[in-house]
C-alpha cells in the first residue's frame, strides 16, 4: 500500500500557475502529484488497468486544454484543483461506461484485487466475477459515495482528510462511508445470488 | 453508539489486521447488518495496492510534451507570425487604397473641365510651377502657357455648349496680369512678345464672343477680352502699374458689353484702336475700304464698323457681329490658326492719336453708342438693322485719326493689309480736332 504525501496548497497555486503558462516541467508535476490517484479512481471504476492508464494520461491532456479557463479557489487552492482533476476523471469513466454499454463489451480482466496467494483456475474464475461485480457496484454508487470510497480505501485517507478534500464534514463523511458500503454489500449480495 | 461509529470502528481493526469475525464478534447486535458491509470493505482493500508503472508514466509524458507543443507552436505562429502578417496586410491594403486614390484624385484634377469641383486644383497646380519662378522672361513665359491653356478651357467649354466658365476666365486674366506685373523687367522685344500673346488671348476672346448663342455669355467674354486688351497695352508699355480700369465689368455676372468710359490718361495706344466708323456697311467684307490712298489702318477680323459712335475709352469692345448659320462652330474650330490682333506699338509720333474733349456734335444726329453684342446682322445681301441699346457715349472720348499723314504700324503677325472704313449709308459725323 503507497501511502503518498499529502499535496499542499502551495504546491498547487503554484504549480497551476506554471503551467497555465504552458511550463511543460510544471504540467509534469503535477502529472506526478495527481496520477496514481486518478489511475487507482479509475481502476476503481473501470477495472481494465491499461485502459484506467490511457484515461489517467487523458485526464492531464483535458487539464492541459482546459487549464487556462481554471481559477483556482483561493481558501482550498489544492482541494479545487483535485476535485476539478477527479470531475474530469469521473466524466472520462462515465464516457467509457457508456461506450462499453454500446458494445456490450465488460472486462473482466485479472487486474482486480487479487488475494495475495495462488488461486486455482476455479478460484480465479470467480475472484474475476467477484472483482466486476465490486466495479459494477461502485459504478452504482453517487459520485460523492465513490469519492468517498475512494479516498478511505483507495488513498487511505482518515476521515478528516477525505472531509477536507470533500470540503465535508467528517459526520457527513461517516455517513457516506456508511450509505455507500451498505450499498455495495447489497449488491454484492444480490450478484453473488 | 450509533451505526456509522461502529462502522468506522470495525473498519479502523480491519485496515490494523482485524478479522471480519473479530470485528462482528465486537457488535453482535449489529452483526447481521455488518457483514456485507464489512465484506466489501474487505474487498475495497486491494484498491491502494495499484500504481502506474514507470513505462505507463513515460509514455503518459511524452504524450503531455506532445500536447503542449502543439498547443503552443500554433499559438506562437498566430501570436507573432499571425499578427505580423495581419499588419502586413493591412498595411499593404492601406497603400493600395492610397496609391488609388492618390492615382484617381490626379487623374479627376487633370481631366476635370470648367465647372467641375476639381478644377479649381487643376488651376492652382498648373500656375503653381509659374510662381516659383524668378527670371521674368521665364515667369512671364509661364504665366503665359498657363493663361493659354485657360483659354483652351474656354474654348472647349464653348465648343461643348457648356458655360462661360468664370473661373477659366478669372485665370486667364489673372495670367495675363501676371506678366503685365513682370513686363517692366522685360526686354522690349519679348514684351512686345508677351504683348502680343495677350493680345492673341484677346482676339480669341472677342471671336468667342461674337458666336456665343447665350448674351450673358457673350458678354462675359467680351469683358473678359477687353481687360486682356488693356493688360496687353499695359505689357506693351512696360508699365505693370497701371491698375486695370476702374469700372470694368466682372466676369462672373453679365455686364454690359460696353464698359465704364475709362478717364482722359489714358495712354494714347489704348485709345488709339478703335477709329470712327461708319454706322453701318452693306459691305460683305469684314474691313471696310474707305477711300483709295487714304491713310490705311490696321483692323482684325473681328472688328466690325463703328454705328456713329466714338470709342469712349480703351475697352470699347468691337461686338458688331457678322452672323451666319454655322459661323459659330467655322469660328470656334479655327481659333487656334486665327492671327493675333494688330498691335499698334506705344509709339505717339508715329501714331498721332489725339485726345478730345467731348463736344456735342453740331448738325449731326447724336451718336448712338454700339451695343456691346449688336443685333445688327452683315450678311451679303442681307439687311442691316442695328438696334441701339446702351446709352450716349461717355463725355471724354479718345479715338485715333482716321486719316493721317503717317502709315500706321502693320501688324506684327503679318496680318491683312490695314484698311479703312469707307463711306457708308450713315457716315460718322465729322468731328473737330483733327489735325
Amino acid at each position: 500500500m503507497a501511502m503518498q504525501p499529502p499535496i499542499t496548497d502551495e504546491q498547487v497555486t503554484a504549480l497551476v500557475s506554471r503551467c497555465q503558462q504552458g511550463e511543460a516541467s510544471a504540467t509534469e508535476a503535477l502529472y506526478d502529484l495527481y496520477a496514481d490517484r486518478l489511475y487507482r479512481y479509475l481502476r476503481a471504476r473501470i477495472g481494465d488497468a491499461d485502459l484506467a492508464a490511457d484515461l489517467t494520461t487523458d485526464v492531464f491532456v483535458r487539464m492541459i486544454g482546459h487549464i487556462g479557463g481554471f481559477r483556482l479557489n483561493r481558501d482550498r487552492p489544492a482541494a479545487s484543483f483535485s476535485a476539478w482533476l477527479y470531475r474530469i476523471a469521473a466524466n472520462l469513466a462515465a464516457d467509457q461506461h457508456r461506450g462499453r454499454r454500446r458494445i456490450e463489451q465488460v472486462s473482466l480482466d485479472e487486474d482486480l484485487p487479487v488475494p495475495a496467494h495462488n488461486l486455482g483456475p476455479h478460484a480465479m474464475a470467480e475472484h474475476r466475477e467477484t472483482a466486476a461485480q465490486l466495479v459494477s457496484a461502485i459504478d452504482a454508487l453517487t459520485e460523492e459515495q465513490r469519492l468517498v470510497i475512494i479516498g478511505k480505501f483507495a488513498e487511505d485517507m482518515s476521515n478528516t482528510e477525505v472531509a477536507s478534500w470533500l470540503g465535508k464534514t467528517e459526520g457527513a463523511v461517516k455517513a457516506l462511508q456508511h450509505r455507500a458500503l451498505g450499498a455495495l454489500g447489497r449488491l454484492l449480495s444480490a450478484s453473488e445470488k | 453508539m450509533d451505526r456509522t461509529t461502529i462502522l468506522d470502528d470495525c473498519l479502523a481493526r480491519l485496515k490494523a489486521g482485524a478479522s471480519l469475525a473479530d470485528c462482528l464478534s465486537l457488535y453482535p447486535e449489529q452483526a447481521v447488518e455488518l457483514a456485507p458491509m464489512l465484506a466489501a470493505a474487505v474487498q475495497l482493500q486491494g484498491l491502494s495496492a495499484h500504481a502506474l508503472s514507470d513505462a505507463q508514466r513515460l509514455r503518459a509524458k511524452v504524450i503531455l510534451r506532445e500536447t503542449l507543443a502543439s498547443r503552443s507552436m500554433p499559438h506562437a505562429a498566430t501570436s507573432w507570425l499571425g499578427l505580423f502578417g495581419r499588419a502586413k496586410g493591412w498595411a499593404v491594403a492601406g497603400a493600395v487604397a492610397l496609391v488609388l486614390f492618390a492615382v484617381l484624385s490626379v487623374g479627376a484634377v487633370a481631366a476635370s473641365q470648367p465647372g467641375d469641383l476639381t478644377y479649381g486644383v487643376r488651376v492652382a497646380a498648373e500656375r503653381a510651377p509659374a510662381l516659383l519662378l524668378r527670371d521674368p522672361v521665364l515667369r512671364a513665359d509661364a504665366e503665359l502657357d498657363a493663361a493659354d491653356r485657360r483659354l483652351t478651357d474656354v474654348r472647349n467649354a464653348f465648343q461643348s455648349a457648356r458655360p462661360a466658365a468664370p473661373l477659366a476666365l478669372e485665370a486667364l486674366i489673372a495670367g495675363d496680369e501676371a506678366v503685365a506685373a513682370q513686363a517692366s523687367r522685360l526686354s522690349e522685344p519679348a514684351r512686345l512678345q508677351a504683348a502680343a500673346r495677350v493680345e492673341a488671348h484677346a482676339a480669341t476672346l472677342s471671336l468667342l464672343a461674337e458666336s456665343a448663342p447665350e448674351a450673358h455669355a457673350a458678354e462675359a467674354l467680351a469683358a473678359t477680352a477687353a481687360r486682356a486688351r488693356v493688360i496687353a497695352a499695359r505689357v506693351r508699355a512696360g508699365q505693370p502699374g497701371i491698375p486695370p480700369p476702374a469700372g470694368r465689368p466682372t466676369i462672373t455676372a453679365p455686364a454690359p458689353i460696353r464698359p465704364t468710359p475709362t478717364s482722359p490718361s489714358v495712354t494714347p495706344a489704348t485709345t488709339a484702336l478703335p477709329t470712327p466708323m461708319p454706322a453701318e456697311t452693306s459691305t460683305p467684307t469684314p474691313q471696310a475700304t474707305r477711300s483709295a490712298g487714304a491713310p490705311t489702318q490696321t483692323s482684325t477680323p473681328d472688328r466690325r464698323p463703328l454705328d456713329g459712335t466714338r470709342e469712349p475709352s480703351a475697352t470699347r469692345l468691337p461686338l458688331a457681329t457678322e452672323t451666319r448659320p454655322g459661323r459659330a462652330t467655322e469660328i470656334a474650330a479655327t481659333l487656334t490658326a486665327l492671327p493675333s490682333r494688330t498691335v499698334v506699338p506705344p509709339r505717339a509720333t508715329s501714331r498721332p492719336t489725339q485726345t478730345v474733349e467731348p463736344r456735342p456734335p453740331t448738325g449731326a444726329p447724336s451718336p448712338v453708342i454700339e451695343t456691346p453684342r449688336s443685333e445688327r446682322t452683315a450678311t451679303p445681301g442681307q439687311h442691316v438693322t442695328t438696334i441701339p441699346r446702351t446709352p450716349p457715349p461717355p463725355p471724354l472720348a479718345t479715338r485715333a485719326p482716321v486719316a493721317t499723314s503717317a502709315p500706321p504700324p502693320s501688324t506684327p503677325g503679318g496680318g491683312p493689309p490695314p484698311t479703312a472704313p469707307g463711306p457708308g449709308p450713315n457716315p460718322e459725323p465729322t468731328r473737330g480736332g483733327r489735325p
